[in-house]
């Protein structure tokens, strides 16, 4: 026997999926194999002449290219506009007159036909119902954003082309929204991109359920007493295997009762700071992580769309348990399905502080918090003043013991940011970080890394991202070096330009580098054979080929030579760094490439396997060469390793130099 | 008459450019960036410091070309730091 779908062996789980269809899908997979090659594609008019004679209780569907033709190729097919009927009056001149009225709709859109099956007996009293839908046909990794529009749309379901299966969005599908041809070309648009269009977001926000993003993603929050380096130790994801260690939950006993169907999960909160979003409950823990999933991961509980509860009931009914001990397991099982069905989690708002997610899978961060803990009023002080001793008490005749490492690196952030900067943070660069003010913000987002003035935000990761050596040393020191130029310029100005001026001012008055680098750095860039006469338009070999077949006067060719020497020099930096970084690499000879990056507008990454930036960020903005190369410089002079600093001495002596000036105005300023 | 000094330059260049093209083709990250050029007409908007061959990178421009979507790492940021950035404001 053949199957559309291999369903597990779960006592009533095979009815999830639109049982009748599958088996309808069955017997015509054993039936192609005795008739192999007859007839592929069907003609409209049997297929809906079958669809007519079906029993009431049978669903059935076809689906149809806008020539009319039957579509047996893949894809899940998203409805967006839909017309319902009674399955007797169905006929193709209906269908080709509803492909008729689409058929000036661009991109992939087929039109389904679907016969639904009589619920029950006062159903559809005339004749049972049928609904033709206009369908953009997308592909798995659309399947989030399909089944939000859906919801959004009132569409009851989605349908996967080539598992034959549905995915319920919790509509009746009864009264679907009616959309405008302008509506339906956004969806495209944004389906194409991986977005959904704001009037999706806008109406999916107002559901009540967790918001999400334009690209269908939703926020989950989880408190937890488990440090940031425990939870880097156990393999930095948060582990619903940890279930119990933290604040119990009504349901924990249900672990021991019930541990056939119970499944491990992890608490988190929906919509938090938002209007009806989740509050937090004392005794959850300090430490604040956030993690964003695609919505749909998450099942919707309290609706129940694939009518999981009931078979939930069903397996219990048969199992004849106790009444008082039937409601809880019911829930279990119910929570069982929804894991079995493939679910990350589900979520509800059933619970007391507000819209909650239970997770069954280990998720990994995206940013987390140390939230500071406010501690309770002291106490009223007596007014009158204490007895004191008349003696005076005994001196110590040894000195207290000094902490072993005065110098160290307080940020005032996480102590994991900390005792990642002390780590590899030589004794003269902490003095400097100790000097200066700290950033308002330092946070980890995912494995990116960058600096944000505006918000005195400084980002990078809290643990290695790769096997790459000094990886997580450069970036953490590169992004510091971000706020150290923007620190000393504030110390220069007297102010934070972002307090006094536009952003778009404040962003170009920002970085002291931009006035102290802008003489040495392109001394040190020419002295390098990188900027010359013609460096910006015979930026290429191909360039410089072009121009001396244009104009192979004797001016032309001593350009080109030029370019020819830097060519020559880009290539053995090149083989000097790939050879100091190793088989793994280094992160901290990242650093001094993109300063020449920098200085050949991007050139330098385009054509050899060195780290930069892209041809795009440097030409954004003219400065940007000056603010890179101070981060960069910073990060090599304040690493313990010394060599990174003495290659960038010797390769760019004047910037160098003036970077150490700059460090010793700030420690004696 | 032909200048034996520009065939020496031309000789030159054509020698970089080979060379060029000979480290290009064993450059996963420079091959999938030039199926990326070829398939969208405009460069990945690659925003975030590192190199070509850096292996997130080119997974994350297999899957935009698979996707049928030109790669852009602006959609990492928020909608404020995308303003932020194209002002000049957001450094990598």
């Amino acid at each position: 026997m053949k199957s559309c779908i291999d369903l597990p062996n779960q006592p009533g789980f095979e009815s999830i999926y639109a049982p009748h269809l599958q088996n309808a899908v069955n017997r015509g997979l054993n039936e192609a194999d005795e008739k192999t090659e007859e007839a592929a594609v069907r003609d409209m008019n049997s297929i809906l002449s079958n669809m007519r004679k079906a029993g009431a209780d049978v669903e059935d569907g076809a689906t149809f290219n806008m020539d009319g033709s039957e579509y047996d190729g893949g894809g899940i097919a998203l409805p967006i506009i839909s017309t319902n009927q009674p399955v007797n009056l169905l006929n193709p001149t209906k269908v080709n007159s509803f492909i008729n009225r689409h058929k000036d709709k661009k991109g992939n859109i087929k039109v389904g036909v679907f016969k639904f099956k009589r619920e029950s007996k006062t159903q559809f009293k005339q004749a049972d119902k049928s609904s033709m839908d206009l369908n953009i046909i997308i592909q798995p990794w659309q399947k989030n954003l399909g089944l939000i529009t859906a919801k959004v749309l009132r569409q009851n379901s989605l349908f996967d082309l080539d598992a034959f299966e549905s995915f319920y969005t919790g509509e009746t599908g009864n009264n679907p929204l009616r959309i405008s041809n302008k509506q339906f070309a956004l969806i495209q648009e944004h389906l194409d991109k991986g977005t959904l269009p704001p009037f999706v977001v806008d109406k999916y926000n107002k559901l009540g359920g967790p918001f999400i993003n334009n690209k269908g993603e939703t926020i989950l929050t989880h408190w937890s007493n488990q440090s940031v380096e425990d939870l880097i130790k156990s393999g930095g994801k948060i582990n619903p295997a940890f279930h119990g260690t933290g604040k119990r939950g009504s349901d924990w006993r249900n672990k021991g009762n019930f541990s056939r169907q119970w499944v491990d999960y992890t608490s988190y909160g929906i919509n938090v700071g938002k209007k009806g979003g989740y509050k937090k409950e004392p005794g959850i823990g300090n430490t604040k992580y956030e993690v964003s999933i695609e919505a749909t991961e998450l099942y919707d509980f309290d609706s129940d769309p694939a009518r999981l509860l009931k078979i939930a009931k069903e397996v219990v009914t048969k199992e004849g348990l106790e009444p008082h001990i039937a409601s809880a397991y019911t829930s279990q099982v119910y929570i069982k399905l929804i894991s079995d069905a493939g679910f990350t989690g589900y979520w509800s708002k059933k619970g007391p502080n507000g819209i909650t997610a239970s997770v069954f899978k280990g998720l990994k961060p995206d940013t987390f918090e140390e939230e500071k803990v406010v501690k309770p009023e002291p106490p009223v002080q007596p007014t009158t003043p204490p007895v004191q001793p008349t003696t005076p008490p005994v001196q110590p005749t040894t000195p207290p013991v000094q902490p072993t490492t005065p110098n160290n690196i307080v940020t005032g952030a996480s102590t994991v940011y900390d005792d990642m900067l002390n780590r590899f943070t030589n004794d003269k660069a902490k003095n400097i970080i100790n000097k200066l003010k700290k950033p308002g913000i330092i946070k980890s987002i995912g494995n990116r890394g960058f600096h944000k003035g505006y918000s005195d935000m400084v980002v990078f990761p809290y643990e290695q991202r790769n096997d790459k050596t000094n990886d997580l040393e450069h970036v953490a020191l590169h992004e510091y070096g971000h706020h150290i130029d923007f620190a000393i310029k504030q110390i220069a100005l007297g102010y934070n330009p972002y307090e006094k001026h536009s952003a778009r001012k404040a962003h170009k008055m920002s970085h002291i580098s931009a006035e102290r680098f802008a003489i040495p750095l392109v001394n040190d860039a020419k002295r390098l054979g990188l900027v010359f006469r013609g460096s910006v338009t015979i930026s290429t070999p191909g360039k410089a080929k072009d121009r001396i077949r244009r104009d192979p006067s004797k001016s032309s060719v001593e350009l080109v030579k030029n370019h020819i020497t830097r060519e020559k020099f880009l290539l053995n930096l090149s083989d000097r760094l790939t050879k100091m970084k190793g088989s793994n690499g280094d992160g901290m000879v990242d650093g001094i490439s993109d300063i020449v990056d920098g200085m050949t507008g991007g050139e330098f990454r385009m054509g050899h396997p060195v780290a930069g930036h892209s041809r795009a960020y440097w030409k954004r903005e003219k400065e940007a060469k000056f603010y890179e190369a101070f981060a960069n410089l910073f990060a090599a002079w304040a690493h313990t390793d010394k060599r990174y600093w003495d290659l960038t001495a010797e390769l760019f002596p004047e910037t160098a130099s003036e970077f150490e000036l700059i460090m010793e105005e700030v420690l004696n300023g | 008459m032909v200048d034996i000094e520009n065939i020496q330059v031309l000789n030159e260049l054509n020698s970089i450019i080979k060379a060029d093209k000979v480290r290009n083709s064993f450059s996963p990250g420079a091959r999938v960036y030039k199926e990326h050029q070829d398939k969208f007409n405009v460069e990945p908007n690659i925003i975030f410091r590192g190199s070509l061959d850096d292996p997130e990178l080119i997974l994350g421009i297999r899957q935009a070309i698979s996707r049928n979507v030109p790669y852009d790492e602006l959609n990492e940021l928020t909608p404020e730091e995308q303003v932020l950035y194209e002002q000049g404001g957001l450094q990598t």
